[in-house]
């Protein structure tokens, strides 16, 4: 459903991705790890769409990304970026609406308002619909921020096939229950037939909800496998320049690690 | 009609569409009822239902005194749709300037539109009679206005042009040139000041603080249009003004097209601002108060903010108007001086109330 082919993005003289080559099926959850700086944004922000590769070819169900309009783009992929801040007082309502707003769906104002309340209820935000957005804790606006980008993509899958969820770090600001919360719902999307992509930094939550995880360093990609190969394996501790112990959970579960040093 | 909004506000679910249907429809009539009376007020006064009856009978009417006809029909009609218009543009400018730049305190003067003008403006005054006469002299009365509204156009193009990059604005490079062109035009204006003589000092305080005295029909025809095309086009924007408030990205995002919403924005405001200065000078605070209001009162969702800004702009600088002409008759105040002394306290007390500092 996605696929890059030698993509490379310049800052600069200096490369931050690539090159970078992987295709990606729908139906799965794709973890982004690595270290700060390897490049995990940028390469979600190349999935998105935003930003264009100088080398190489990003294509989305067939076609060259760069061929989509804002708005098509809008209608097959959401994205829930890093960013939390609203510059404005909106209520949270208006904020989740605005999934709505960017690319225009027949639904009538009384159909998007029960959505907005149904979706506000599943990040577990129900009844907070009339606070202005600006008073909330990052928490809650990392999960508002969640309704509004769930709104936006919809179902999973529609006539013209699966959608892509890009997540940049979607629990930075969550407590350890809404984490699970918010992977278990990104899981969900995927088992619709949807891809999700998401950057995470803990490697253990990227290990319980991920079907293929993504390590990366210095823009390049260092391993590319399941979860339980991936923390098995000696790259793990040579990408993060940490040696790490392994509380092994049986066959088939991906282990816990956790720094040696600790 | 404020406090009005806020009783009104949102439904429990946090849409506040309906209080913000009856806030417009509020401020419609809040404009009217404004120009009715501004439109009575004057050395000879003029009852309300006269205001009415005259307009009714249409201009050259023979069953109302001709004096009165004229009065209300020449006079005081275009200046209080002129003020009307320039208040409009002036409040719808300022929303779309802080939406672009995710700031609520933008201001056009900010970005160097208005300090643009001033500088063309202030050149024609003090060098009309002088180096630019060849320019000047040709276009008489309206060499003023038109210096000002290329003053403002050129100075948004360059400005433009410094903060694009490979087909991309940077509004935080913008935001910075338009604080370095606005000092260097200040400075340039200043150096003029110095050059002028009385006569010119007193032409440049009254034109810089702003003024609808001298508003004819053929001002208001020739500067209108602009300001009015800026205002209506102005609710293409809300959408996307709405997605620029989580940032261009996540605009992007949601679908939008940026960098042609935020050409069009910057074309709406430069024609708004520029052709508000050519007619009447600059009048400040109107472009900053009007959004901030309705945003504490009601709400910031922009396919509210358009077009209340320009209801509420347009209402306000009316009445601003309609004091200047008469707190000190038979003299007239400039007008920037009204809309800061009743803009300004209102303001604080509204910021005041809303951090409950004073208790109520």
């Amino acid at each position: 459903m996605l696929e890059l082919d030698a993509v490379e993005v310049l800052a600069g003289e200096r490369r931050i991705l690539g090159p970078v080559s992987f295709g990606l099926p729908a139906g799965g959850v794709i973890a982004i790890v690595g270290p700060n700086g390897a490049g995990k944004s940028t390469l979600l922000k190349v999935l998105a769409g935003e930003t264009r590769p100088m080398e190489g070819e990003v294509r989305f169900q067939g076609e060259d990304m760069a061929a989509f309009s804002a708005s098509r783009l809008a209608r097959r992929r959401a994205v829930l970026s890093q960013s939390l801040e609203v510059a404005f007082p909106f209520t949270v309502f208006e904020v989740v609406s605005l999934g709505f707003d960017g690319a225009p769906r027949a639904l009538t104002a009384g159909q998007k308002a029960a959505r907005i309340e149904a979706m506000l209820e599943r990040v577990d935000l129900a009844g907070f619909g009339s606070r202005n957005i600006q008073t909330l804790s990052g928490g809650e606006r990392q999960r508002a921020h969640l309704a509004r980008v769930l709104c936006q993509i919809g179902e999973a899958v529609d006539e013209e096939g699966p959608k892509l969820l890009l997540l940049d770090e979607p629990v930075s600001s969550l407590d350890i229950r809404h984490q699970v919360d918010t992977l278990r719902m990104a899981r969900d999307f995927a088992r619709e037939g949807g891809l999700v992509v998401v950057v995470l930094h803990d490697l253990n939550l990227a290990a319980s909800f991920a079907d293929r995880m993504i390590l990366m360093r210095n823009g390049r990609i260092a391993e590319d496998c399941d979860p339980v190969a991936l923390l098995n394996g000696q790259t793990v501790d040579e990408v993060f320049a940490i040696a790490m112990t392994r509380i092994d959970r049986g066959p088939g579960r991906p282990p816990v690690v956790m720094p040696h040093a600790v | 009609m404020i406090e009005g909004g806020t009783m009104v506000r949102g439904a429990a679910n946090g849409d506040r569409a309906a209080a913000e249907r009856v806030t417009l429809a509020v401020l419609a009539g809040l404009l009217l009822l404004v120009a009715v009376m501004a439109i009575g007020v004057g050395p000879s006064g003029l009852s309300p239902d006269r205001v009415v009856a005259l307009l009714a009978a249409g201009p050259g009417t023979d069953r109302f005194p001709a004096s009165e006809s004229i009065i209300v029909w020449q006079i005081r009609l275009p200046r209080v749709l002129m003020g009307a218009i320039i208040g409009a543009a002036l409040a719808v400018a300022g929303a779309t300037l802080q939406g672009l730049f995710r700031n609520p305190l933008a201001d056009p003067g900010l970005v160097g539109v208005s300090p643009g003008a001033a500088l063309a403006a202030v050149a024609v005054i003090v060098l009309g009679n002088g180096v630019l006469a060849p320019l000047v002299q040709p276009l008489g009365i309206f060499a003023l206005p038109i210096a000002a509204f290329v003053g403002a156009l050129l100075s948004t193009f360059l400005l433009y042009t410094i903060a694009t990059r490979g087909g991309r604005t940077s509004v935080a490079t913008l935001l910075l040139a338009g604080i370095a062109l606005g000092a260097f035009s200040g400075a340039i204006t200043g150096f003029f000041l110095f050059l002028s003589d009385d006569n010119q000092l007193r032409d440049i305080t009254f034109w810089t603080l702003g003024g609808l005295g001298g508003t004819t029909w053929l001002k208001l025809f020739a500067c209108g249009p602009i300001m009015l095309a800026a205002v209506l086009a102005s609710p293409v924007l809300a959408r996307g003004l709405n997605a620029l408030t989580l940032g261009e990205s996540e605009a992007f995002h949601l679908g939008l097209e940026v960098q042609r919403m935020k050409t069009l924005a910057i074309v709406l405001v430069a024609g708004a601002v520029g052709a508000s200065v050519a007619a009447a000078g600059i009048i400040g605070f109107i472009g900053i108060i009007v959004p901030h209001l309705l945003r504490l009162a009601v709400g910031a969702d922009h396919r509210f903010l358009l077009p209340g800004s320009a209801l509420l702009g347009a209402a306000l600088l009316v009445l601003a108007d309609a004091l200047a002409r008469t707190v000190a008759a038979p003299a007239e105040l400039p007008i920037g001086i009204i809309t800061a002394a009743i803009g300004a306290p209102f303001f604080l007390w509204l910021l005041l109330r809303r951090r409950g500092l004073l208790g109520v």
